[in-house]
């Protein structure tokens, strides 16, 4: 199937690659001098996460739990290719051969875009946040309050599932993932509420997310990989949670964020 | 013409579905993703109304099998819907190829929109009224899909 994927998505890609091309140069310099800006901003928070990471763990150590904190991850870019425009899914250009698996956590620059759904050699096919068969499970940022996350389609907002009338939420909240399931890491954001209504007669509040990954135009992903230091964890079979926190080692944690590279 | 035509231009056949196929897949704009004609049904239909005894049920089947392998749904929904309207055009290719170009189309609507009865039926999807308009736009494109594939059959000879 690859080959046929490859063929379609050609002629965009010569589009792309002539409009690269003749850029011109004042374009350049001027994307130049904003990523420049931006790369900045990120090493001055940067800096200030190294010692915040710290912190947290040392907090962690307080409590005695233990806490992962950082993943590596594999950059994939998406084939230009359609799928059903009925369904969400995407199609990435790594498969087997970069030991992609199923169910891997799917991530983009802003935030969870899905989850690895098919395999094949050398792409595979990903399921996006907004399909209406996709769940995943979330807690609010400001409180730690657990719920779920289902899809509704296309240009639709996201769904909080199971949160009763009167719960703690407020709209711009963030939702970060919650971990508990085994497949998505701690901790990476999906959404921010935008807009909450509380029907009466109804056991449920009607909460709508707003999806934080660009959905629709994000070009690179991540694929966030399992820890290979961790025998615990197989990436084929289910996660057991519990199991996976408890054996992960501070030291790990604090190697892993010194030598942390992508790929 | 001999009595017994040798099969022949088994090749074109084949490649005039894969590039459908690529049709399928080629990215669209946003606006225009509702508008993709059923580019491989519509070459299969082709095939089977000029050439029954070559592109029949078998033939449907399996191509409809590569198309949810490519398009991502459950496997085997497109591969039954294709063999039944394919099933169907084999019945009725004798009528079918009586009949001026529109009439025709509009018969093969009907077919169409029956692929995308099995589909909407057999899986989860959301749907809306955009659901129907490949069916539509496939029903307005089908008298140059034919007559480039007629052109196409004639000068490769394909038997």
């Amino acid at each position: 199937m690859y080959p046929v994927q490859l063929m379609a998505s050609f002629p965009s890609d010569i589009g792309h690659w002539t409009s690269d091309y003749f850029q011109s140069r004042t374009d350049l310099k001027e994307q130049n001098v904003s990523l420049k800006a931006t790369n900045l901003l990120n090493s001055v928070r940067l800096q200030k996460l190294a010692s915040l990471e710290r912190e947290n763990m040392r907090l962690h150590e307080l409590l005695g739990s233990s806490f992962r904190l950082s993943e590596r991850v594999l950059v994939a870019e998406l084939l230009r290719v359609d799928s059903d425009p009925f369904s969400q899914q995407v199609v990435i250009n790594r498969g087997e051969r970069y030991a992609v698996f199923e169910g891997q956590p799917v991530l983009d620059a802003r935030g969870v875009m899905g989850q690895v759904m098919s395999v094949s050699h050398f792409s595979s096919r990903a399921i996006l946040l907004t399909d209406p068969s996709h769940a995943i499970p979330v807690q609010i940022n400001r409180n730690g309050l657990r719920s779920i996350i289902t899809g509704r389609g296309l240009a639709k907002p996201l769904q909080l599932e199971y949160l009763p009338q009167n719960a703690d939420i407020r709209v711009g909240d963030l939702l970060v993932t919650s971990g508990l399931g085994g497949r998505f890491p701690v901790g990476y954001p999906v959404g921010t509420i935008s807009a909450i209504s509380r029907p009466a007669g109804k056991p449920f509040a009607n909460i709508k997310v707003q999806p934080a990954a660009d959905l629709a135009t994000s070009r690179e992903v991540l694929l966030v990989l399992p820890r290979v230091d961790d025998d615990v964890i197989d990436p084929v079979d289910e996660i057991d949670v519990v199991e996976a926190i408890e054996s992960v080692e501070i030291i790990d944690a604090f190697e892993s964020i010194e030598s942390e590279g992508v790929e | 013409m001999a009595i017994i035509d040798k099969p022949q231009g088994g090749f074109i056949i084949v490649m005039s579905v894969l590039l459908a196929m690529i049709f399928m897949l080629m990215p669209l704009p946003e606006g225009l993703r509702y508008f993709r004609p059923e580019w491989v049904l519509l070459t299969l239909m082709y095939w089977t109304m000029a050439l029954p005894r070559r592109v029949g049920v078998g033939y449907a089947w399996l191509v409809g099998l590569f198309m949810d392998v490519l398009l991502g749904g459950t496997l085997g929904i497109l591969a039954f819907a294709y063999a039944l309207v394919i099933y169907l055009i084999l019945h009725f290719h004798l009528q079918l190829r009586q009949f001026p170009l529109w009439q025709q189309a509009l018969s093969l609507m009907s077919l169409i929109l029956l692929v995308h009865v099995i589909t909407v039926v057999m899986t989860t999807k959301i749907t809306g009224w955009h659901a129907w308009l490949p069916a539509i736009i496939s029903t307005v494109l089908w008298p140059i899909i034919y007559i480039f594939l007629r052109g196409v059959r004639r000068t490769f000879h394909v038997r």
